[in-house]
């Protein structure tokens, strides 16, 4: 079966047999994963579906962010389905909050990598996470503090940036 | 020691975090669109318009068009609902605000269609002239039909 040539293997964590992949970073560093939390990930998926030997590469990304991206992938496929309101599954996500919390204490550098990597991988969950955090981070800055965390050059003309000052009061305050 | 990376993305990356600026105060949105002539293309684009009001399917109320008639002469006024609109024109004489479509409150020129209809046709008072404007930019249209 072609799906099952890219599956390296099987774990025994959590108490039950689960197929792994191997993921293989830009720098070639090698991740074991369980399928389910590597499946999070729509491209991984359609790769595993196709099938391949010697594990499934991903040029796009480096061990270090794809290490931060399997560390969610690995949490949230944890999370079993939720049953609805039952005080577990609160608690669950409550968790899964926090985690989420912990997983964003990184620098905007890390996050615009992280953005890049839950864009080519797919995982809508944490593109729509890591690009939440970004943009909480740019809502209470001035058009200049923004373009210092960005390293972006003001290409408004003196007379451009008037127009837009009296068209948009307090635009650049 | 090597300088840190400047963190780039691509546009629809930088779309994808601007749309998720929250749009309870539209100016956190405009300054974050003035960093630099890029990000004002990409707010300002037809598909950033699109993607922001399926993000945010309740849009945030900017302001309060109010009619009047202060002397005699009907009145339009705008109470801004937040600081970044404070410039937003205030009163509009000789108009009231009738509708508001797609954003853009209608406001019909009341001199004007008194005027046509006193020389001309009763049709012209069946399609008055007309204005609309978006309160963000301050910008009118003419001629618009409801």
């Amino acid at each position: 079966m072609a799906a099952a040539d890219s599956c390296d293997g099987i774990s025994t964590s959590g108490g039950g047999w689960e197929k792994t992949v191997t993921l293989v970073s830009s720098d070639d560093a090698r991740f074991e994963v369980r399928e389910a939390a590597a499946s999070l990930s729509q491209t991984v998926r359609r790769m595993i579906r196709a099938g391949g030997d010697g594990g499934i590469p991903l040029p796009k990304v480096d061990a270090r962010t794809l290490s931060t991206v399997l560390e969610y992938c690995n949490k949230h496929a944890a999370v079993p389905a939720p049953a609805p309101e039952s005080s577990s599954a609160e608690a669950a996500a409550v968790d899964l909050e926090w985690f989420d919390k912990e997983l964003m204490h990184v620098d905007l550098a890390t996050l615009c990598s992280l953005i890049r990597a839950a864009d080519y991988l797919e995982v809508a969950g944490l593109l729509d996470l890591t690009c939440k955090t970004v943009a909480d981070m740019i809502k209470s800055k001035t058009a200049e503090e923004i373009r210092q965390m960005f390293g972006i050059q003001n290409d408004f003309t003196p007379e451009e940036e008037e127009q837009l000052s009296r068209e948009n009061a307090g635009v650049f305050e | 020691m090597a300088s840190r990376p400047r963190p780039s993305l691509p546009d629809e990356l930088v779309e994808a975090i601007l749309l998720r600026i929250p749009p309870d105060y539209p100016a956190r949105l405009m300054r974050a669109a003035v960093a630099c002539k890029r990000w004002r293309r990409l707010v300002t684009g037809p598909a950033f318009r699109r993607g922001f009001r399926r993000a945010h399917r309740t849009p945030p109320v900017l302001g309060v068009l109010r009619n009047s008639r202060p002397r005699g002469m009907p009145t339009v006024s705008f109470s801004p609902a937040c600081s970044f609109l404070r410039t937003a024109r205030g009163d509009c004489r000789a108009f009231r605000a009738i509708d508001s479509r797609h954003g853009r409150p209608c406001s019909a020129l009341v001199a004007a269609v008194r005027a046509a209809a006193a020389t001309t046709s009763t049709a012209t008072t069946a399609d008055p002239s007309s204005w609309s404007s978006s309160p963000l930019t301050d910008g009118s249209r003419g001629g618009t039909r409801y």
